[in-house]
């Protein structure tokens, strides 16, 4: 199974990473052997089979009682943001 | 001070609780250790120095008011997957190498509460993705029985600690084997509760069907009171389990071997195990036989299809847990030319090469032309998986394989090729998928270069049943012949 270096940049481009021509060589060839690996699912059969999403047998959606619960914790949050400013993440202009 | 850092968990409570050691002493020998066996060894990547023994000193306190919890005054190091408050908490990237949480996982607050001391921070494989610890940003771990081989991965610094006597007890966290292959390396106990035994809450995701948090010690004993300690229902993890706490350590010799039904399945019997390793299980197995057990031969036939599926499920949940990682509220920030300028810059650099091959090998199973013949059919195998195991468990009440087909293999030896690195989950990974418990206890020890290494084996109970798992682990460590290494 072969996956094209083209391939690996756009699929870095979805994931947000980026690779060098020599690093994305070198992922389109490891990422090849890993598809041909996870690939030998196909021989299973899997006709009438429902797809599992978890291992919970007696998964109930549990609600929470409707009290506020979280106190103000803004200054603790942005002490840890890599930039800030007047109480706010600061980000990248988006609008140009 | 080198007979305090071999006390076990259980027993150094009951010291600190009768007033016969000081917590304080105990966290001073086993900071010293650290001290001394770090270098070599690398199972810490943040030593909490000060904290541990502030922690230490409120035990104390506690003891002497005659007020000790369940683990008061235990030291205990923390794979560095759970946020801890106020202490650098990296998952072992260099995207988190500058994140000190402001708020505490469930599981370690649990541990708090009960009267534990955080040692420190264990290094493991970055995102715990990995089977050798070599994927850590801060270098790979040792494994105390031989510095030339890895203690295994992904909790390889958690199992490497209480091998090497840093502690007596250490948490982990494992997604496809990442607590009982390090503990089968390191000849130690390690178990993974059934899924949603211990909360999420607080620790950095990787695959949240999959991920689960478990106890390493040097007996079954202390495994299962620090187990103890740690689980519980948690509302704020929509996914724990509102299930009963037992008394875990108690009541460990209980079981009556007799007519214990172990079930072995033929697919974890195969060629690919080492000779040496295979002796050692199938002492491990004719000890039960001896003992009035009824070896039950089974099939769980679509264990081959259990590492593939792994590798689909679990990088395509990472990819989705880890574009959290942006540099826009925490963590790594690398500035480019716009906000995807730098959300690229910031994950490129951030993030080492094997969490990049699982992101990208999770978003290629999940882009659209693609979902349906990985994904899709990955979640149906899955399904054949857990129901292999729901059918045998019918006809036994526990299983026995090998934790891994061979010893720790050295550093440096499988780390090129991901495909044979992923083959090390073979006997783990299973267990994951379907949500069910699995502990690695020592079987014995090998002969290899000259070296002495341990040998693992495994056992797999019935979700929510680790009372039962516990007692056969323990029946196993009474009959088994391991020498633990020497401290010295």
């Amino acid at each position: 199974m072969s996956v094209s270096v083209e391939n690996i940049h756009k699929l870095a481009k979805l994931s947000r990473l980026e690779f060098s021509d020599a690093a994305a060589g070198e992922l389109a060839s490891e990422l090849g052997k890993i598809v041909e690996f996870i690939s030998q699912l196909d021989e299973a059969n899997t006709e009438n089979v429902t797809p599992m999403t978890g291992t919970m047998d007696d998964a109930s959606s549990p609600e929470r009682q409707d009290t506020v619960t979280n106190e103000n914790n803004r200054d603790a949050l942005l002490a840890v943001a890599p930039n800030k400013e007047y109480g706010f993440f600061k980000v990248p202009k988006v609008i140009e | 001070m080198s007979e305090l850092i071999e006390l076990g968990l259980k027993e150094s409570a009951e010291l600190i609780r009768n007033r016969d050691i000081s917590a304080v002493e105990l966290t001073e020998a086993c900071l010293e250790r650290i001290d001394a066996h770090n270098e070599s060894i690398n199972a810490f990547i943040t030593v909490a120095s000060d904290k541990a023994m502030e922690m230490a000193k409120a035990s104390d306190e506690r003891v002497k008011e005659g007020r000790a919890r369940l683990l008061e005054g235990v030291p205990l190091g923390i794979k560095d997957m759970f946020c801890t408050k106020d202490v650098l908490t990296t998952a072992a990237s260099h995207i988190l190498d500058n994140f000190v949480p402001p708020y505490e996982s469930t599981v370690t607050a649990n541990l708090w509460k009960q009267g534990a001391v955080l040692l420190g921070k264990t290094n493991l494989d970055e995102f715990a993705m990995g089977s050798s610890n070599e994927t850590s940003y801060f270098g790979t771990s040792r494994n105390p029985w031989d510095t030339t081989r890895t203690p295994g991965g992904s909790s390889g610094g958690s199992a490497a600690a209480v091998a090497d006597f840093m502690c007596p007890g250490s948490l982990g966290t494992d997604t496809g084997g990442s607590i009982r292959q390090p503990a089968a390396f390191s000849g130690i106990v390690g178990m993974k509760p059934t899924y949603g035994r211990c909360s999420r809450w607080g620790i950095v995701a990787f695959a949240s069907s999959l991920d689960q948090a478990g106890p390493f010690a040097r007996s079954v004993e202390d495994v299962a009171l620090l187990f103890r300690g740690m689980s519980g229902h948690d509302p704020l993890d929509s996914t724990s389990a509102d299930r009963p706490i037992e008394n875990y350590d108690a009541g460990l010799d209980d079981l009556n071997i007799k007519g214990l039904r172990i079930g072995l399945p033929k697919e974890y019997f195969t060629d690919g195990i080492d000779p040496q390793v295979k002796a050692h299980i199938d002492v491990a197995i004719k000890n039960f036989e001896a003992q009035g057990a009824e070896l039950v031969e089974i099939s769980l036939p679509h264990t081959k299809y259990a590492v593939p599926t792994y590798y689909i499920v679990a990088p395509a949940e990472a990819a989705s847990n880890l574009s959290r990682y942006d540099g826009m509220r925490f963590g790594l920030r690398i500035d480019g030319e716009n906000l995807a300028d730098t959300y690229t810059k910031t994950r490129s650099a951030g993030f080492g090469r094997e969490v990049k091959r699982r992101i990208m090998t999770g978003n290629y199973t999940l882009s659209s032309g693609y979902y349906d013949a990985y994904y899709l059919k990955a979640q149906k195998v899955r399904q054949l998986i857990r129901q292999d195991f729901v059918d045998v468990f019918d006809k036994v009440d526990v299983i026995l394989t090998p934790t891994t087909p061979t010893a720790a293999f050295k550093i440096g030896d499988r780390i090129d090729d991901p495909v044979t690195m992923y083959l090390n989950d073979i006997f783990t990974v299973a267990t994951n998928l379907a949500g069910l418990p699995g502990i690695s206890v020592p079987a014995g020890t090998i002969e290899e270069d000259g070296k002495t290494l341990p040998v693992g084996v495994q056992f797999i109970g019935k979700a929510f049943d680790e009372q039962r798992l516990l007692q056969v682990a323990r029946a196993h460590e009474k009959m088994a012949n391991f020498q633990m290494r020497n401290a010295a």
